[in-house]
């Protein structure tokens, strides 16, 4: 009796195991089909960017001053953002001790994902992005399920507030991104030459599993140790759609060493590399399923 | 007969879920990162807090996400401090003071040899806590209190000075007697042969500190939670734990004396992360000594836990349970085989199944029984 238990009990867990990884690829391959991407990336570029229009009017509209946005702000950030960032907003949050990479220091006014040229602020749209999404891979939470849209942008104006660059500095105009162009095999082998003459092995490794010779050198701009990103795992800090490849690397990580390449690339070249490194994904069947760190999204 | 088969039954309905070092491995997180009890379990830090809302659970439920046309309100600033329409569950009532809570209930089918089967509907715990930060980052007054089932009172209530050089700490009051990994099962042998589990909180004080990847933390204690004591003597412990990012390694010892006996307890424990795998491992020597007699008994418990992440907010789970009650005697050791699956629905609420198989040695043919278990769990 206790036997049959036994062997029922694995049995089944096992067939949980194999519907699981099952799902998974069942996902990874519909994701392939062109077509439906670009619709979804196209939606998905302007979703963020006209939400947070929409807002900026609502405020300018409604009652509230922006004083009550920054205040209504502040509450949201003490009781989710604290934790990590810090009260002063310098990234030094009781829980940041651990985390690698670091919460971001807020007073620098640097920040990874823009839409803006290397150096330039962001826009309200990206941090709105960013507090949305989350930081995939990194201990930044994604908030769209847990924080309203008003909630979210009023602590983005919060966050704001901690650098005095908001204040003083101009925002320079987002880089224009066209609608990404569709995969084929020469643009591929192009992507790889890039990929080879730029060098990005070094760093990225010329798998680009993150294992470059360069890669265990690499620290960011307050000294601390970074790994160059693995592109196998096909799930991207600054966002996975083609666009937020291309948007990421074209206006640079600021704070880290990954180089910016605006300029000494035509953007056919840089859509090329977007495909070339979007494609080192890897399955690696159940083992990749088992034993890679997982970024599951909502 | 009876009376052995409902203890066993007791027993195993006592091993309610509290810490859960699972997660902790799966970060390389100390216990500290997310409990405010810088030895695990209890009440949950804000970042615990946070964690436990945005990592943790599969979806949020009636999360009001892509309503692009629902109207866009902005509170005036007074509003907003009181008004909250996300989900998110902020646990701080003030700057300063916060609150938690954890409740479980269970479904419990038991099955033996001998007897029919029986079930029951259970409530596992109600417990609230509370936090003071008397100075911040310095004082902090620390509740967690037991609502039910059976009496009310306090299992842990202490003072805890943090901000000491080295990150140290002080905790002076009653409080869980830090010793090995701090499962969730008071039932495991692990837990119920050294004594120090969930159901025996001790008064007395401790000391420790955290410095890079290490961190200990030594407390002196009555001690009369590990059997008869006569307050001429106390009950000494030591835990020394290495956090590493996908690996652990710890060693604890206690020393216990008392008017009749003289118990000490070593062990070790480690843990392993891969990817989505964790495994985690304790053994412990207990040895006990009757002062009179001089007779020694030595007894041998350990534990081997494996989890899988299946997909957000699902984890596989699989522990064997051993114990050797007397190193002396031959034949009489016991396994417990133990399976289940837990489900992070939604921010604060985990659903359980577990089906805990026990062998049992031919003198106590009774110890054969399995479990099945499924529990609904709130927390915040
Ligand atoms: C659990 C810890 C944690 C919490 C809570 C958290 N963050 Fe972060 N955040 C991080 C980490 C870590 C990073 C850095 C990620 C990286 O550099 O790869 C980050 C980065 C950011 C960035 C920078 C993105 C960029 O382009 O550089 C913004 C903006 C941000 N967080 C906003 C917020 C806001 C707003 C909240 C509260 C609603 C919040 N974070 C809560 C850990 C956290
Ligand atoms: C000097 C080392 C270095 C070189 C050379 C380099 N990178 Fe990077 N790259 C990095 C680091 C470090 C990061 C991680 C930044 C982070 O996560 O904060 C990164 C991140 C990225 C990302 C962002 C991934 C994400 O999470 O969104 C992309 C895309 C990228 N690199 C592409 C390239 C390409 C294409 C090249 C060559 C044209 C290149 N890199 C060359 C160091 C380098």
């Amino acid at each position: 009796m206790g036997n049959r238990i036994r062997v029922s009990v694995l049995l089944a867990s096992l067939l949980a195991l194999r519907g699981a990884a099952f799902a998974q690829t069942q996902e990874g391959e519909t994701k392939t089909d062109v077509q439906a991407e670009l619709q979804r990336l196209r939606e998905e570029l302007q979703k963020y960017s006209a939400e947070v229009k929409q807002l900026q009017e609502t405020v300018a509209k409604s009652t509230a001053k922006s004083d009550d946005v920054t205040t209504q702000g502040r509450v949201i950030y003490r009781s989710t953002c604290e934790a990590c960032h810090g009260r002063l907003g310098d990234g030094k949050g009781p829980g940041s001790r651990p985390l690698n990479p670091q919460p971001r220091d807020f007073t620098t006014g640097n920040y990874k994902w823009r839409s803006t040229p290397t150096g330039s602020l962001p826009l309200d749209s990206d941090l709105f992005r960013t507090v949305s999404e989350g930081v995939p891979g990194t201990a930044m939470p994604s908030w769209k399920k847990l924080l309203t849209r008003e909630e979210r942008y009023a602590v983005v104006q919060y966050v704001k507030l901690f650098s005095p660059r908001f204040k003083d500095e101009p925002i320079d105009e987002p880089i224009a991104i066209a609608d990404p162009p569709p995969r084929t095999p020469e643009r591929l082998a192009l992507g790889r030459t890039a990929y080879e003459k730029n060098k990005c092995g070094d760093c990225h490794g010329t798998l680009g599993k993150g294992d470059g010779p360069s890669a265990p050198t690499l620290k960011d701009d307050k000294g601390v140790k970074i790994e160059a990103f693995d592109f196998t795992s096909g799930v991207f800090r600054g966002g996975s759609s083609d666009a937020d490849v291309y948007r990421t690397f074209t206006t640079g990580v600021a704070g880290t060493p990954m180089p910016q390449y605006e300029d000494p690339l035509t953007e056919e070249q840089r859509w090329a590399l977007v495909q070339y490194v979007k494609s080192l994904l890897e399955d690696r069947g159940w083992f990749g399923y088992v034993f890679r760190k997982p970024t599951d999204p909502w | 007969m009876k009376g052995l088969l409902a203890a066993i039954v007791m027993f195993a309905l006592a091993g309610a879920a509290h810490a859960e070092p699972y997660l902790a491995l799966r970060e390389g997180y100390k216990c500290s990162q997310c409990h405010v009890n810088k030895t695990g379990g209890g009440m949950r830090t804000s970042f615990g807090s946070i964690y436990a809302q945005t990592r943790l659970p599969s979806t949020v439920l009636g999360a009001k996400d892509d309503a692009g046309d629902s109207p866009t309100i902005f509170r005036t600033a007074e509003a907003a401090r009181y008004l909250r329409s996300g989900p998110f569950f902020d646990t701080w009532l003030a700057d300063r003071v916060a609150i938690g809570g954890d409740f479980r209930t269970r479904y419990t089918q038991t099955r033996t040899p001998q007897a029919k089967d029986s079930s029951s509907f259970d409530v596992q715990e109600g417990r609230a806590y509370l936090q003071f930060d008397l100075v911040p980052d310095a004082m902090t007054f620390y509740v967690d209190e037991t609502l039910g089932p059976g009496s009310a009172g306090s299992r842990e209530i202490f003072a805890l000075f943090t901000g000491l050089p080295y990150d140290g700490w002080i905790k002076a009051g009653k409080f869980l007697t830090p010793y090995g990994i701090r499962i969730y099962d008071d039932t495991s042998f692990i837990r119920e042969t050294t004594g120090f589990n969930y159901n025996t909180p001790d008064n007395g004080i401790e000391f420790g500190f955290e410095r890079g990847v290490f961190s200990a933390a030594l407390a002196i204690q009555n001690g009369t939670a590990g059997g008869p004591e006569d307050n001429q003597s106390k009950l000494v412990s030591l835990v020394m734990t290495h956090t590493f990012s996908d690996f652990r390694l710890g060693d604890a010892v206690a020393y216990n004396p008392s008017s009749t006996n003289r118990r000490f307890v070593f062990g070790e424990f480690a843990g392993v992360q891969l990817g989505r795998l964790g495994v985690i491992a304790e053994a412990d020597l207990i040895r006990d000594e009757n002062k009179d007699t001089g007779d020694v008994k030595r007894q041998l418990a350990t534990f081997l836990e494996t989890d899988l992440e299946v997909c957000r907010g699902v984890n596989l789970r699989t522990v064997i349970d051993f114990l050797d009650p007397d190193k002396a005697i031959g034949e009489n050791a016991r396994t417990r085989f133990s399976v289940g699956a837990q489900w992070f629905v939604t921010p604060s609420v985990e659903l359980n199944l577990f089906l805990k198989l026990n062998d049992s040695v031919p003198q106590h043919p009774e110890e054969k029984t399995d479990f099945l278990i499924g529990e609904l769990h709130l927390f915040f």
